[in-house]
Formats: C-alpha cells, structure tokens, sequence
C-alpha cells in the first residue's frame, strides 16, 4: 500500500472543489433551470463517487502487484 | 385519511417487523455475547455493509429536514451535499485503520479502543458518555420522523408511535445488529424506489424541471455570501462528526474486513447523490404552494408533498419508507448506545467481572431503556423541541471526541490529560455557544473577517479549540515528562 499513498491526495480534490462556495454559488449558468449553485454540487457527488471507484482500484491492483513482487523475492 | 394508503403502511410495517425477529436465525451465532448480539460477530460482507451503512445514516429524519431546511430557508439547507460528499474520501482512509485495531484488540465500541490507546479509564469514560448523550436524542428525532408520517395519515398518533416503538425494541432486543442490517435491505430498496419515481413523477405534474425552479424566490435558489462560511465549516464540521457516532461506528466494525469498508466507501457516494436529491424536494414542495401544518412545520413539507404528488397507494408506500427508514437507525443507534454502557460504565465501573452472558444481558436491557427515553421526549408535549435542540448539541458535543478516537489512529505523541483538557474546552466553548444562540442555530458570528463578523459552524471552531489544546497541551506532557511511552500496538 505504501508506494501508493500518493493516490490519497486524488482524494482531497472533492474537499477543495466544494469547500469554497465563491467558486460555484452563482445563479447562472443554468441546466433544466437549476442555478449553477445546485447543478455543481450534484456533479462533485458523481465526480466523487469515480474519485473513490478509481482510487480504490488502483489501490487494489498496487497491492496485488506489490504481493506478487514479495512473492518473487 | 385513505383507507389503501393506511392498508399499504401498515402492511409494509408488518412485513418489515417479521423480518426483524427472523433476522436472529441468520448468519446464526450466539446472540448471548455482545460481539455476536451488538456486532452480529463482525461478519458482514460488503453489499450488507452497503445497505446497513446507508439505511443507518441516511435516517429518517434527513430525509424529513434536509428538505425542510431547503423548504424553509432555502439554499443553506443544500450544505447536506458538501457534508456527504467530503465523508466518504474521509472514511475511506480513516475508517479502515480503525476498524483494524478494533478487530485485533476485540474493541466494541470507540470508547473500548481510547481505553487501551491512552490506557486511561477516565477518558475512555468521557467517550462514552458524549456519545450516548450525543446518541439519545438522535434516536428521539427518528421517532419524531414516523410521527410526523402519522400525523400526515390521519391516524391516532400516539397508539401508533407505542405499536412501532414496541416492534422496534422487541426485534433489537430479540436479533441485536442482525435485524436493522437485514430490515436495512428492505428500507433502502423501498427509499430508492420511492426517491426515483418522485423525482419522475413530481416534475412530470408541477411542469418540468425548469418550471418547479421558476417558482422558487432567487433568494432561495443560491448562497449569499454572508453564508459562505457557515456553510462550508458546516459541511467540513458535520461529515468529521458523522463516523464518530456511535451507530456509525457499530455499523463500520460489523463489516467482516478492511477492504469491505474500503469498497463501501467508495460505493457508498451513490447515497449522497440520493441525498441530494431528497433536498430538491424542498423545492418541489415550494413550488407545488405546500402549505405546512402544525405542530411540526417545515418537517411536514416533505410528507404533504408525497401525498399532494401520489395516488394514495403509492402515497403510503412512501410513507411507510421513511417510517421504516426510521427503525433501522433507531435501533442501531440503541444498540450502540447500550454498547457503549455496558462496555465502558457497567463493566468498568459497576460489575468488572460479569459473565459475557450478562455483559449482552445488560446490552439488551439499555437498548430497551433508550428507547423508552426516547419515545417519552417525542410523546410528552413540550419535550420535543428539546430533542431537536439535544441533537444539534450532539453533533457539536460528538466531534470533541475526534482527537482522543480519529488524531489517536496517526499521531502517536498524544498525551491523555492534553486529550482530555482539549474535550472539556471543545465541549464547554462549543456549549457556551450554543446557549448564548438560545440553542436556535448551530451558526454564530465570530468577530472576524469585518465588523459583522463571520457567521461559522460552532461545533468546528469548538474543535479548533480543542485541537489546538491537545496540541500544545502534548506538546508542554512531552517536554515535561519526556514522551508519553504508549505500546505501539493500539496505533495499527
């Protein structure tokens, strides 16, 4: 798990984008008559869920790669 | 009052309370230990955990006042997004440490994991205690949930409430975790349904999309800057606080590994998306000129909606998901609660050799208690507003355990007395401020940032109380005393 800690920081992305509503608290633009306000925040809770999936996959194929090379050793 | 949609609730009611007491023969262990009865022996795989966790947070009354909140004071109320979007990454790295350390020492509960990790009694005492207080009213508000439910029915409210408190403490009482795990599956898939066909149906017949939003004041439809903080400390401070209730914490060491927690977390989002959604009724409630009725106001929008928006038959399925989406919480979080007396008061303190046998004996009988205290505050006229009251304090109180539960997992020069100086100053500071608030908001201005001030959320400037003693109180333990020689087999 360890060379791959750096996939943690992917994780502190969402904090950034919806932590600081200057960014996104417009009214416009608007989809399906939705402020941007409303719309961004229901994209970062789609965005995140594929943030995690990734991170969380990538994560289980470093750990198998890094099994194999323990086994080779 | 529609006699289908009464049929439907109570029908779905029935079904779900068999399925409580069937729960005790399922992955059948011996419910007379505490790990099988309050953890269900810690084997639940990843698609449990899924439906435990989600019908475990998302309680009942989210789903009544997050869109009240949007009903009534518009955008702020939308910080509910923030909140559950920021938690999982959160979880995802926290949780999984925590839940390993608890699965290797047989921790119960949080408070069992900071008596060994500071091996201090005293302090594994203050844990316990914030969280049953923190607890209590939580499960209080899930009561008030299916209460607000009836009295959108039109039945008699307190014969109904004493039917489902006391199918609730029986099946707890009776199949421990295992019955709000297996109910979850049920309550979640009916929460899904009902949320999927709204978000169709309800636009569908006030006009579209475009049209509910039209309806709705500007002011409503986005933050105005005086609230960028407030909301954003509320999102931050709320989703630090959420995986140290107790419920949360019992749902997370039920899961049989560290990966399952790991995949939940990265699953678990699509409930935020849900969340989300939930809050946009608030708007539709708006928009299709709900008006709320007494005594519960704003937290009447939601359920009026539903049955301005359905035929009735649908109307009482939906009615019985956030009724049901009630009793899941409600019984985890007693179940917690009773966890967390009996392993850090009754055995530490009372009877430190009981048997295992009483040590679930006594679990069980809490977990009765609580939700006794529980139904009394909803029934007893006047009492209710002090559950609302107590559950905004729990949320502030419970995040002054962070430090002694979460920062103990990574950081290991913590010093006990600096851990529990920085809770007393988290806890009075946090509750200096809410009573100056008259208990009204979780928001209050701190003088800075302009003559006005910035309005934040109490509970994390309270944590940034308490952070910055434990810090320097470590700090000046370290200097003093040398460092604190803590075994390093608590830090994972």
């Amino acid at each position: 798990m360890r060379p791959r800690n750096w996939l943690l920081v992917v994780l502190l992305i969402p904090f950034a984008a919806v932590l600081w509503p200057p960014l996104y608290a417009h009214p416009k633009p608007t989809i399906l008559g939705m402020p941007m306000f409303i719309w961004y925040q229901f994209a970062w809770a789609i965005i995140t869920a594929v943030l995690t999936i990734v991170v969380y996959a990538l994560q289980e194929r470093g750990e198998a790669a890094s099994t194999e090379r323990d086994d080779a050793r | 009052m529609h006699a289908d949609e009464i049929l439907i609730f109570a029908a779905f009611g029935l079904v779900v309370t068999g399925i409580g007491f069937f729960a005790a023969r399922w992955q059948r262990g011996d419910l007379d230990l505490i790990e099988e009865w309050g953890l269900a022996g810690r084997r639940f795989g990843t698609v449990v955990t899924w439906f435990l966790l989600g019908g475990d947070l998302y309680t009942a009354y989210t789903f009544v006042a997050v869109p009240a909140l949007v009903f009534g004071s518009g955008a702020l109320g939308l910080f509910a997004l923030p909140y559950t979007i920021i938690v999982y990454p959160l979880v995802f790295v926290v949780m999984p440490k925590l839940w390993q350390v608890a699965r290797d020492h047989g921790h119960v509960t949080a408070a069992d994991y900071v008596k060994d990790r500071f091996d201090s009694r005293g302090l594994a005492l203050l844990i316990a205690i914030t969280g049953i207080v923190a607890t209590m009213p939580y499960i209080a508000l899930q009561i008030l949930g299916i209460a607000v439910v009836i009295q959108v029915l039109g039945i008699n409210i307190e014969a109904a409430l004493l039917i489902a408190f006391l199918a609730l403490a029986v099946f707890t009482y009776v199949s421990g975790l295992r019955a709000p795990a297996l109910i979850a599956l049920v309550k979640d898939a009916m929460i899904w349904i009902t949320v999927l066909v709204a978000i169709v149906v309800i636009p569908a017949k006030l006009g579209g999309f475009p049209a509910i939003f039209a309806k709705v004041p500007a002011s409503k439809l986005n933050l105005p800057p005086a609230l960028f903080a407030g909301y954003s400390t509320l999102a931050l401070g709320s989703a630090l606080a959420l995986f140290l209730y107790p419920h949360a914490i019992t749902g997370t060491f039920a899961s049989k590994s560290q990966r399952v927690i790991k995949r939940n977390s990265a699953f678990l989002p699509a409930y935020s998306f849900l969340l989300g959604l939930i809050a946009l009724f608030g708007y539709m409630a708006i928009a299709a000129g709900i008006k709320p009725v007494a005594p519960y106001g704003a937290n009447s929008a939601v359920p009026l909606l539903i049955q301005f928006a359905f035929p009735t038959w649908f109307a009482g399925f939906a009615l019985a998901a956030i009724a049901i989406g009630a009793l899941v919480p409600a019984s985890v979080m007693s179940i917690a609660a009773a966890n967390l007396f009996t392993r850090n008061i009754w055995t530490e303190y009372v009877r430190p050799h009981a048997t295992p046998r009483e040590e679930s004996q006594v679990s069980k009988i809490v977990s009765l208690l609580v939700k006794v205290g529980a139904v009394g505050f909803i029934l007893i006229p006047g009492l209710t507003k002090y559950a609302i009251t107590l559950q905004l304090a729990g949320g502030v109180w419970i995040l002054q355990t962070l430090p002694a539960v979460f920062l103990a997992l990574y950081v290991r020069r913590l010093d006990r007395w600096a851990v529990g100086l920085g809770w007393l100053a988290g806890m009075v500071s946090g509750t200096y401020w809410l009573v100056a608030n008259g208990f009204s908001s979780s928001l209050t201005a701190y003088p800075i940032g302009g003559a006005a001030g910035t309005k934040m959320y109490i509970g994390l400037v309270a944590f940034a109380i308490n952070l910055v003693v434990v810090v320097a109180g470590s700090a000046i333990a370290i200097a003093t005393r040398g460092r604190e020689a803590r075994p390093e087999r608590t830090m994972a």
